[in-house]
């Protein structure tokens, strides 16, 4: 039998993903019109969700000729049902670049029957860690800038407004957001109550208060919908992309806000509202100069409340996925663990006001 | 008889071990799964010192809900959330008295699960 032709059939599996790698070889060869060579191949620390790899590319002829470092991103073990197909985070990866948002330039989609879809995207320098970017000032040397460029990036996002034709996998968007969120969020605690009998009346609380006190919508734009600390990438002190858009969608525009000034993304610094970084006011501020809305804190209070009630409501899935066997995992068990302190942050936020 | 020591005993002797014996030596890769045992024999320790959590919860749910709490408590719990959904906690007393008793009972929750989280959050003024 013949060793298959390729640069790689000859190294050793060193258990770092020898046939993924050959796979991803073949495929990236066909998308760059010349042979690739992945002189490195290197798990990054990524989510539960997805993998995402980083690699040294060599491709010897054709028009990516040259060195390239990349980050191949493909669907660990598990996915969850909320999360996007690679597909279309390509997608909208490129829609958003098009925009003007910081994101890792998206490259090349690939596909076959031989293995999960995965997509090549240009690597950026920078830390993501939320507890280093929080704590250590030489890594962000002026936090009013940060969170202003954070608030700025938002805002570009937000400029994307339904329809787009090639988003159009993400279906309709909501009239009311604030309202399809709170139905959204009691349909997932009905049906995580209706496995296991249980009841969140805190979360149910949060809930009612939603629902009475839900704003005026505004436009639905395309969100992020996990836009905050932990989810980008600062370089030198300034945010170089975001990551991670498996969650993107139609909404409220408020909602990618208040996710980011909630309190439970706030790391080593909870006195700092916009994700630990800097003030509410900077992030605010950056926001309105870049075209976005003109949003006051007090305004922002109710789309936190729904923040917190979104992360209890996924930590509580997430605890699921090890309580049912489908997925055995002390980290997803210990998430359960984090609900009491949402429940507290939310009672603290709804109680002052009627 | 059970053997002594028991449960929390040596869940609190195995996590002392792991912490001042283990996690030290251990390289970077491989300490935040081992951080994560800490943590959860830390809740479980919590969790077996206090027997009594629920008598209270179970008190506050009877007079919130005008009958005798279930046994287990779910039940009560999803009657209680069945009704702040239909609105019958939005204003006035009925109000005031479910927050106190979700205050309490998220206290008690926290007190278990990350008493740390136990200082009054601070909201901007």
């Amino acid at each position: 039998m013949n060793a298959p032709l390729h640069p790689s059939a000859n190294r050793p599996d060193d258990g770092s993903g020898h046939e993924p790698r050959l796979r991803a070889e073949g495929l990236l060869a066909l998308a760059c019109g010349g042979p690739v060579e992945l002189a490195s191949w290197e798990r990054l620390s990524g989510g539960a969700i997805q993998e995402n790899i980083a690699v040294e590319a060599r491709v010897a002829t054709g028009p990516h000729a040259g060195k390239h470092a990349w980050v191949l991103r493909m669907d660990a073990q598990s996915a969850v049902a909320v999360s996007l197909s690679r597909e279309s985070e390509f997608a909208i990866l490129r829609a958003v670049h098009a925009a003007g948002v910081l994101v890792p330039e998206p490259l090349f989609l690939c596909a076959d029957e031989g293995g999960p879809s995965f997509f090549a995207m240009r690597r950026v320098p920078g830390v993501t860690a939320g507890h280093r970017l929080t704590k250590d000032d030489t890594l962000v040397p002026d936090r009013p800038r940060l969170a202003r460029e954070l608030g700025a990036n938002l805002a570009r996002l937000h400029r994307i407004a339904p329809p787009v034709a090639s988003l159009a996998f993400l279906g309709d968007a909501p009239a009311d957001g604030a309202k399809a969120c709170v139905a959204d969020y009691r349909r997932g605690l009905d049906e995580l109550g209706a496995v296991r009998g249980e009841a969140w009346p805190a979360l149910e609380w949060g809930l009612a208060w939603c629902a009475r006190h839900a704003p005026a919508p505004l436009h639905s734009r395309l969100l992020h919908r996990d836009y905050r600390t932990g989810n980008y990438l600062v370089h030198e002190g300034r945010l170089t992309a975001v990551l991670d858009w498996e969650f993107a969608g139609w909404g409220d525009p408020r909602e990618d806000i208040g996710w980011m000034l909630a309190r439970c993304w706030r790391f080593a610094r909870p006195d700092r509202e916009a994700g630990g970084i800097g003030s509410a006011e900077d992030f605010l501020a950056g926001y309105a100069a870049e075209g976005g809305a003109g949003v006051s804190w007090e305004e922002t209070i109710y789309w936190q409340v729904l923040a917190h009630l979104r992360w209890a409501l996924i930590a509580l899935q997430q605890a699921e996925r090890h309580r049912s066997g489908s997925q055995a995992s002390l980290e997803l068990a210990l998430t359960a663990h984090i609900v009491p302190e949402l429940e507290g942050e939310i009672l603290a936020l709804t109680k002052a006001r009627p | 008889m059970k053997v002594e020591p028991g449960a929390r005993e040596l869940l609190e002797a195995a996590r002392a071990a792991l912490v001042n014996e283990v996690i030290p030596l251990l390289p970077a890769d491989k300490r935040y799964a081992a951080l994560m045992a800490a943590n959860a024999m830390a809740i479980s320790i919590r969790e077996l010192s206090l027997p009594a959590t629920e008598a209270g919860e179970r008190g506050r749910l009877a007079a919130l809900l005008g009958q005798p709490a279930s046994d287990p408590i779910a039940e009560a719990n999803r009657t209680l959330a069945a009704r702040i959904r239909e609105g019958a906690f939005d204003q006035g007393s009925a109000r005031a008295a479910l927050l106190g008793h979700l205050e309490a009972t998220t206290r008690e929750r926290l007190a278990v699960s990350n008493p740390r989280a136990l200082r009054p959050p601070q909201e901007k003024p």
